[in-house]
């Protein structure tokens, strides 16, 4: 059960790492088309450059070492042949001297030194000294003449004893200093001798002996030093068939021990080139073989100075695949912008239209699909636009006739009052005032229909007021006074109709009516900060803040008096018609009396204003002239 | 936005790559010295610095080292060699190489030339304050080992035959601790001997007049030379006279080489000076490619020779250096 959860949690444990993976990729994943388009192409473009590049930097890296190691093939083997020909005339100095002086000699009767003597001055470029020596080491004759060393043996020497060891070869020694010869100027030489037996003829009898040739070994070292007078890595050694050295460029650290050389394993090799490994580095050993002496010469090319020149091809390489990277990129972003850009500007144009532009200029180009979707957007808005037209309208109509069954609740009330009255001054036969009565209730009626108007003028408006006070006053026998101040320049502006006189009204019924005492009713019009204001103050019972905070907002409340026509209606009429900045505010304290103060926009009286101002348009042009001017303060 | 800096990001990067490749190529073929470095020895121009000088040349050429070998002659005091080190510290010397004329009193010096440079001290070392860090070194043989193995010559030569001779030393120059140690060695490897000390010489001005008096005044069976040029100086002085001394030394120069091989030296101590030449530079070179790496003392190898063994293989490799 254990080992069953167990593997259950690491189940688990690997979906979690999975799902984590895949919203790390999703992440980094690209959103934008452009991105889209741009990221896939640019990961194959390097995918496909990097392939590209690694491929031709190894396919050049491979053939360049082919064609190093078949230069150094050549170089070898050029080389040798001036290595064979050098010690192919060394032999043949070495025969004409023994077969065309030596052997017509006897030593009894003759001498060879001046045949040896031309022999060298015609050679001495390359050798050091000829000299023969009898078979038991003593010295017949040597060029250029020199005095021997005392007590020299020359019977113990190497050359001396592979001579004699074996009669019929010439023989080849390693690179030694001579000892041979007495020189007071402290000099020495290193050279390779070419010793060979010959028979000389002493009094008639054949008798063994030894030619001696020695090879000034600096030749071989400057043949060699010039082949290895490069700044690589790569040298050539010389050594013999059992791979003792006989030149090498390091030769005087290999002596001190400061560097070493495969020189046994490197003489064993056929002629061909070898890979091997010598102190943990690789390298292609080159063999050629020297003929006759089966000296071994041997270039070595460490693996890294194939590198090495490979450097700059390397460098060169990564230019180009970083050249070709960039400009892939670069053309993959131009095509990703090309085919992008009229989806970003479609997007662009529906980013305007989610931004509250309600007419979008939308981006019609690009391929047909665009195109297409483009259009079909387009029309989509017009379409929008044209509904939201049509609400507008709707909207506007149902708020005019909301406007117009506010104002309706007013006249059957006021009417019933006021005739009431009439009749009550009839039949108590007061004539004057039955007639000051209908007259004023014509006046009055005369403003409240104003044609079907709803924007009157203040002018208007006021009159109405004065017509429905003095109305008021008869029936209540000036039980109060009302006192008017209006400033003459407000009488033409705009209003809607029948706002003072429901003020006027409540201020009657619910402020001064059962007052003691005179109650007063002032009312005041003035034109301040560019707007208009009426105020309508009464000295009556006033109410609490409460109360006053409820009259704006409850349309609800009963009306004990009056014409049931709340201040509320007045308010939102106002607002309805002006915008929410207009409309009334309330002051009052208990015992002190109340105010109302109408605030209305200063919209001079004309013909123009009062139909745009009835067809409910008048804001609208506001609205457009405010945000021009707007608009041109933004750009100044 | 970010996508947009991004790309930018991977543009520049991009340039800078091609940029630095291109550099990259054209500077790749090109092998530029990096280090100066400045020998300045005794008499540079004698025999007995051949193979040192061989040794320097090449591992300046494996490092890729601009060597100056300072041309010099008797030093006279260790200031005149601080002037011409002080010289080639103004010329732009990275790396100083030299053999000190005196060992005592150089602690000021090789501290203040150390700081400037690395320094290397061939053939002897000197007095020298702890150097923690590793800025100079020295490079060297075994001196007071040297001094007992031509010891080691006279007695396995004479064996108890050594009772009782004379010997005559010429001493070379004592202020350095390298020749000091060869005296110490040597006195120190005859002491039980039965032989004496008759005379010793520095072996400096009129080196042949001053041994002629010496050997006049007390003849020396035996002369030991303890370095190159009181060597030369000895075989000159046997040369030009009748004095049948034997002659034992440490030496290295062709003239030396020379006399060993004509007999008149019995026996010689030749150090492997390509190694020192070559382990110098070596050493100065690590110093300044990488500034935190200590300078090592390294000591370096000899081989005793005397007239039949040296053609041996390995001895001629020694005394007669293929300096290519």
């Amino acid at each position: 059960m254990k080992k069953a959860g167990r593997v259950l949690h690491e189940k688990i444990g690997m979906i979690r790492k999975k799902i984590s993976w895949c919203r790390t990729l999703w992440h980094f994943s690209p959103r934008s088309i452009q991105m889209t388009i741009l990221v896939p192409f640019t990961i194959v473009s390097l995918v496909c450059m990097l392939f590209l590049g690694f491929t031709l930097y190894q396919q050049f890296a491979i053939r360049s070492q082919q064609m190093l190691t078949e230069s150094t093939q050549q170089l070898l083997g050029q080389t040798v042949v001036n290595l064979e020909d050098y010690l192919r005339n060394m032999r043949r100095i070495s025969d004409a001297m023994y077969y065309d002086v030596i052997k017509d000699t006897d030593l009894s009767k003759g001498s060879v030194d001046s045949e040896m003597n031309l022999l060298y001055e015609a050679n001495k470029d390359n050798l050091i000294s000829f000299a023969l020596y009898t078979n038991r080491g003593k010295l017949i004759s040597a060029a250029p003449v020199a005095v021997e060393k005392n007590g020299l043996d020359v019977t113990q020497q190497e050359w001396y004893s592979k001579a004699l060891d074996q009669l019929e070869n010439l023989h080849f020694s390693t690179p030694h200093v001579q000892n041979l010869f007495d020189d007071p100027t402290f000099r020495y030489y290193w050279v390779i001798s070419l010793s060979r037996a010959v028979e000389l003829t002493d009094h008639g009898t054949p008798t063994l002996g030894v030619l001696l040739v020695d090879m000034n070994y600096s030749t071989i070292e400057q043949m060699l030093s010039e082949v290895n007078d490069s700044n690589s890595q790569q040298y050539v050694y010389l050594c013999d068939s059992s791979g003792e050295l006989i030149y090498h460029p390091r030769q005087m650290q290999i002596n001190a021990g400061l560097y070493s050389e495969d020189n046994l394993q490197a003489a064993a090799y056929e002629d061909g080139s070898h890979e091997e490994t010598y102190n943990g580095e690789r390298r292609v050993v080159v063999v050629d073989t020297v003929s006759y002496t089966g000296w071994k010469l041997i270039s070595v090319i460490p693996m890294h100075n194939f590198q090495m020149g490979l450097a700059s091809t390397r460098y060169f390489v990564i230019m180009l695949v970083t050249l070709t990277l960039l400009v892939m990129m670069l053309m993959n972003r131009l095509v990703s912008l090309r085919v992008s850009r009229p989806l970003r500007r479609l997007n662009d144009s529906i980013k305007d239209m989610e931004a509250g532009n309600l007419h979008p200029k939308i981006y019609i180009g690009g391929s047909t699909e665009v195109e297409h979707l483009g259009r079909t957007l387009q029309t989509s808005l017009d379409q929008i636009s044209q509904l939201m037209k049509d609400i507008v309208v709707e909207q506007e109509e149902k708020r005019k006739s909301e406007l117009d069954a506010l104002q309706s609740q007013i006249n059957p009330h006021f009417l019933y009052n006021t005739l009431d009255s009439i009749v009550w001054m009839i039949e108590g036969e007061r004539y004057d005032d039955a007639v000051f009565m209908v007259t004023q209730l014509a006046s009055l009626f005369r403003v409240s229909l104003s044609k079907g108007k709803t924007i009157i003028s203040i002018e208007d408006e006021l009159r109405h007021a004065e017509n429905y006070m003095n109305i008021q006053k008869i029936r209540y026998k000036n039980a109060f006074s009302v006192n008017f101040d209006i400033e003459p320049q407000i009488r033409t502006y705009c209003t809607v109709k029948l706002i003072v006189q429901p003020i006027l009204e409540n201020a009657i019924y619910y402020g001064v009516k059962d007052m003691d005492e005179d109650g007063e009713i002032f009312v005041h019009g003035f034109l301040k900060d560019g707007d208009i204001y009426i105020s309508v103050k009464d000295n009556g019972f006033g109410m609490p803040q409460e109360e006053v905070n409820l009259l704006l907002k409850d349309n609800q409340r009963a009306h004990k008096h009056g014409s049931g026509v709340g201040l509320i209606n007045v308010h939102n009429r106002i607002q309805l018609r002006f915008g929410v900045e207009y409309g009334l505010s309330i002051q009052s304290e208990p015992d002190e009396g109340t105010q109302v103060i109408i605030h209305l926009p200063a919209i001079p009286y004309t013909e123009e204003t009062q139909t745009l101002l009835e067809e409910g348009k008048y804001q609208g042009q506001l609205l457009q002239k405010t945000t021009e001017q707007e608009d041109r303060k933004n750009e100044s | 936005m970010k996508a947009k800096w991004r790309y930018f990001l991977v543009s520049i990067l991009l340039v800078m790559v091609i940029g630095l490749s291109a550099t990259s190529m054209l500077y790749s073929g090109t092998d530029e010295t990096k280090y100066q470095i400045s020998v300045i020895v005794e008499n540079s121009a004698g025999d007995r610095w051949t193979p040192f000088e061989a040794g320097l040349e090449q591992a300046a050429e494996d490092r890729n080292i601009r060597l100056n070998l300072v041309s010099t002659g008797e030093f006279q005091n260790l200031s005149e060699e601080r002037q011409m080190i002080e010289n080639e510290l103004q010329s732009g010397a990275d790396g100083i190489i030299t053999q000190l004329y005196s060992s005592s009193g150089t602690a000021d010096m090789i501290t203040e030339i150390s700081r400037r440079a690395a320094l290397e001290l061939v053939d002897t070392d000197a007095d020298a304050e702890v150097d923690v860090e590793g800025k100079y070194a020295a490079v060297m043989p075994d001196n007071n080992a040297i001094g007992r193995a031509i010891g080691n010559e006279l007695m396995i030569n004479y064996g108890d035959k050594l009772k009782g001779k004379k010997i005559g030393l010429i001493s070379g120059n004592q202020k350095q601790y390298a020749l000091q140690k060869r005296l110490d060695g040597f006195i120190s490897s005859i002491e039980n001997s039965g032989a004496s000390v008759v005379w010793v010489e520095d072996g400096s001005e009129a080196a042949e007049e001053r041994l002629e008096y010496r050997q006049k005044k007390v003849h020396a069976d035996i002369i030991v030379a303890m370095e190159n040029d009181g060597l030369e100086h000895a075989v000159d002085y046997l040369s030009q006279t009748k004095d049948k001394a034997d002659l034992y030394g440490e030496g290295c120069s062709d003239k030396n080489v020379y006399y060993l091989d004509y007999g008149t030296i019995h026996s010689m101590i030749v150090p492997n000076e390509y190694n020192m030449g070559y382990q110098a530079v070596v050493s100065v070179a690590d110093r300044l490619d990488n500034k935190l790496t200590p300078m090592k003392d390294h000591e370096i190898s000899y081989r005793v020779v005397h007239k039949d063994n040296m053609y041996d293989t390995d001895n001629q490799k020694l005394l007669f250096p293929i300096i290519q």
